[in-house]
């Protein structure tokens, strides 16, 4: 039934460098292009404390479950020991703050100029919710008696590249709220 | 045209022919020495008997010899081959060594013995060359539980190890023996090789037919009658003995007191009328021919629960040991885990992810034998990493301490004998061990020494999988190189005078009966008085003054036991292990308990994995759900480990098995913790993650229905 195992084999750790250094690259050279190009918009003084509060949380949680993934990845090669129990520890938070995220972040058409007014930000939220779902799914899927040893290693695969795909989204969101609400764009 | 050639090329030519036929033949089809039947019916084997001569024998002459297998079967299978196989390869040095297995226990029940042996240094074991016992003394001690060969055969019992040990002198002897400045053979190093001969193969003892009247009791008692060669002939039930080789002195001549030897007769009946006769075996050894010497049971189950066991799933299945324990001629036999080093390199295909799950090193698919082919729906893969599959599959559930077991060597199961779960040695099953378990210090000179080739560090070793345990009793020296076993028929030598232990030394040193006056003194007038009739007050006395009787006789015994082996070596200081703990003359003339400093590793348990009896699927550690191991008082990490000891009233220490998983304990208590309310996150986060997607789903909506009226 649930035959997904079957999925090309790319190695997680050639995409996750690649990834980074793509993001790093992006992230210098989107930066010099809106230093460049700023518009001089109005800034924007944020949103409700809620909505604040929740994405600072949100953002830490996603520092402490990339570093505890990638980062063990890259050291040790593996998830083993406390950098496991940070990252089970870290997703619980994770399920709920995507709730909170979707709720406050994703551009819905009423809500322009906002924070949303550059399409980099409302890409990148809308990225960073969907990936988060795949993340998130692919996680409870695990914990149900659903998947066989060969299906759940195929979830794995694609939890770890949503994952890589929710920091990737992340980092341009958080990017993008910046150049916004200095009024860059 | 072959006539037509020049005499000198002919010779060339048919030389070439001839060596590129043998090259051929070598190369691509190995000869055979042996006819073979090759109909799967099998062959009827009505053959005739021969001894070890080779001769024919009559079985109305009556001085007819026993029979020899080696004779009687090898003329027509290659028993050089097959003789040299796994259950005959211990004492070679060119054999597997393997993963830990079970070892053969050397037990002296009235003397407080019981060292676990191995030929093959398994760490934990001592190795008997190095205690000095004789391949002889191994050979009759457990000839019984082996298809002969091995120890016992010819060539091994000409092996002569280096005498190292001390060397007791009694005190009451001042003459020094005279040596000539040849090695002195110590006198526990005994080889009656000559009264008994060589241990014999006998082939029947696993290619029997259940039923056919072959006992393999009976090849264990004449074994232990010394009468080796005979052990074939009677066992089969074709011809009984006179009487046993044990009245045989040390030098008996064969050929002055022939007449000395037990005599066979044989039963004429069972020959044919042309001296022939019907072996009534099979190819493919049955169940009931490898639990003669494999049955490994729960004491609880010997001793009264027998109809609650359940068989190995594959058992009831129908799937017999041989299939997947199988061997070829080399009798090479796989013993079934995944990483073992066999000759052939289709073995791995035989252990459980070779059937179940196939083996990529054999290029074997899944569903050999029609094993199923696992899902282990909702478990994570990281399981694999960390668990062989017998951690979930075999053995009983961990429950909260570790039960007994007997074993058909260490107990010797076939005998009729009553038994309550208490005899010694103490196994213990199923602990839950990483599989390249040891303790975590080694003893000098012990088997440290060239871990290179061993075979368990060749394949993931930190996986749980359960084990078998058992903590040595012995009496040894504490020198300054740590502690020196003894020799076991030395120490008993010297010890049992001082214990006058008779036939168990636990129950034996804690026997104490009350003599008239002592009960005055515990019930005064009423000593008299029946037992039945004695107050709850007059028990509680009674039973004061005999635990106090017995603490001042095992005492006593022990002292008396050590003092005698520390006069026979003046320079050491003599100690007993027992449970994990040692024990030496106090300065009070009483018991004082080893430091840990003092005993080293000499008390650690031995600890071999174990693979059956296999719990099917739905018995199988985990179907209760994660909490089955993720909690914090699971018996996976919880289990309680009290080392058996064998000194009455001796309190040993248990301890959590966590302690001895090589695993974080704090860590994994955090672990565990976060499985408390699993289920509760579960249902929440999936509503969280349900409300996630209505939220994206609505907002998606919205911007494409503004999409849609711009």
């Amino acid at each position: 039934m649930f035959m997904i195992a079957e999925l090309p084999v790319v190695d997680f750790t050639q995409a996750m460098n690649a990834a980074g250094l793509a993001t790093v690259a992006l992230l210098g050279l989107g930066g010099l292009w809106v230093l460049a190009t700023r518009r001089g918009e109005h800034k924007i003084t944020g949103r409700n404390w809620l909505a604040k509060i929740s994405y600072l949380v949100f953002t830490i949680v996603v520092l402490v479950l990339a570093v505890s993934s990638f980062g063990a990845i890259v050291t040790e090669g593996h998830m083993l020991g406390y950098a496991l129990l940070a990252h089970m520890a870290g997703a619980g938070a994770f399920v709920f703050l995507l709730l909170a995220i979707a709720y406050f972040y994703l551009p819905r058409g009423t809500d322009i100029p906002s924070d949303n007014r550059w399409w980099v930000a409302r890409w990148s939220a809308w990225g960073l919710v969907v990936a988060g779902i795949v993340t998130a799914g692919t996680m409870f899927l695990s914990m149900l008696p659903v998947l066989g040893t060969q299906d759940m290693l195929a979830a794995i695969a694609v939890h770890r590249f949503s994952g890589l795909l929710v920091v990737v989204c992340m980092v341009f969101h958080f990017f993008a709220l910046c150049c916004v609400r200095l009024g860059l764009r | 045209m072959f006539k037509t050639m020049l005499p000198p090329v002919r010779i060339v030519v048919a030389l070439s022919v001839a060596t590129l036929t043998i090259l051929g033949r070598t190369e691509f089809a190995p000869a055979q020495n042996y006819a073979t039947s090759d109909n799967q019916s099998g062959y009827v084997h009505w053959i005739e008997l021969r001894d070890a001569s080779g001769r024919t024998i009559a079985p109305d002459d009556d001085d007819a010899p026993p029979y020899s297998p080696q004779q009687t079967c090898g003329r027509c299978h290659d028993f050089n081959t097959i003789s040299h196989g796994w259950h005959f390869d211990a004492v070679e040095q060119s054999s597997r060594r393997g993963r830990p297995g079970q070892p053969w226990i050397w037990s002296d029940l009235a003397n407080g013995i019981h060292m676990p042996l191995s030929y093959r240094d398994w760490q934990g074991t001592f190795n008997p060359d190095k205690l000095e016992i004789s391949r002889w003394q191994m050979a009759e001690k457990f000839g019984g539980f082996l298809p002969g060969g091995g120890p016992g055969s010819a060539a091994s019992l000409e092996h002569r190890p280096e005498f190292k040990l001390p060397t007791w002198k009694d005190p009451k002897d001042d003459d020094e023996p005279e040596t000539d400045g040849e090695a002195v053979t110590p006198e526990h190093f005994v080889d009656l090789s000559n009264v008994t001969g060589e241990l014999p193969v006998d082939c029947m003892l696993c290619h029997h037919r259940p039923g056919s009247g072959y006992s393999p009791f009976a090849w264990t008692e004449q074994i232990e009658d010394r009468n080796f060669a005979y052990a074939p002939t009677v066992a089969m039930g074709i011809g009984t003995v006179d009487k046993n080789s044990l009245r045989l002195k040390d030098d008996f001549d064969r050929a002055e007191d022939a007449d000395k030897l037990p005599k066979i007769t044989y039963d004429a009946q069972r020959f044919r009328h042309d001296g022939m006769i019907f072996f009534d075996l099979v190819r493919k050894p049955s169940n009931d021919s490898c639990y003669y010497c494999h049955t490994n049971i729960s004491t609880d189950t010997a001793t009264g629960g027998r109809w609650l066991h359940d068989e190995d799933v594959h058992v009831r299945a129908g799937i017999a040991c041989a299939d997947c324990h199988r061997n070829g001629l080399d009798h090479e036999t796989v013993r079934g885990f995944v990483g073992e080093q066999h000759p052939s390199a289709s073995a791995e295909s035989f252990s459980c992810q070779g059937c179940h799950l196939g083996s990529d090193g054999s290029g074997t698919v899944a569903g050999r034998l029609g094993a199923p082919k696992p899902l282990h729906k909702g478990l994570p893969p990281l399981h694999f990493e960390k668990l062989s599959c017998t951690a979930c599959h075999s053995g009983k559930l961990p429950s909260d301490t570790l039960p007994r077991q007997f074993n058909s060597i260490a107990h010797r199961l076939g005998e009729h004998v009553r038994r309550n779960g208490d005899e010694a040695p103490g196994i213990v099953a199923s602990a839950l061990l990483p599989l390249d378990w040891h303790p975590p210090t080694t003893a000098e000179g012990d088997h440290s020494d060239d871990d290179s080739d061993v075979e368990a560090s060749g394949h993931p070793s930190a996986k749980l999988t359960p084990h078998r345990m058992m903590w040595p009793s012995y009496w040894g020296l504490l020198t300054d190189s740590g502690i020196q076993p003894l020799n076991p028929e030395q120490a008993r030598e010297i010890v049992r005078k001082g214990l006058r232990t008779k036939r168990d030394f636990t129950e034996d040193l804690a026997k104490v009966k009350l003599s008239s006056s002592q009960k005055k003194e515990a019930l005064g007038d009423r000593y008299r008085t029946k037992e039945e009739e004695w107050t709850e007050e007059e028990k509680a006395k009674v039973e004061s003054l005999t635990k106090k009787l017995r603490e001042e006789q095992i005492t006593e015994k022990m002292v008396k036991a050590l003092k005698e082996l520390e006069e026979g070596f003046p320079e050491s200081i003599a100690v007993y292990i027992t449970g994990g703990q040692g024990f030496a003359l106090g300065e009070a003339d009483d018991l004082r308990e080893l430091s840990a400093d003092e005993l080293g590793d000499a008390a650690e348990p031995y600890a071999w994995p174990m693979a059956h009896s296999v719990r099917p699927a739905s018995q199988s550690l985990g179907i209760g759900g994660c909490t089955d191991c993720h909690r914090t008082d699971a018996p996976l990490f919880a289990t309680q480990v009290r080392p058996v000891g064998l000194l009455p009233d001796q309190e040993t220490e248990a301890f959590a098995i966590s302690n001895i998983q090589g695993l974080d304990v704090e860590k994994l208590s955090i672990w565990n913790s976060m499985f408390d309310g699993r289920s509760v996150f579960k249902i929440f986060g999936l509503i969280a993650l349900g409300l996630t997607c209505v939220v994206a789903v609505s907002a998606c909506a919205v911007n494409l229905s503004s999409f849609w009226r711009r």
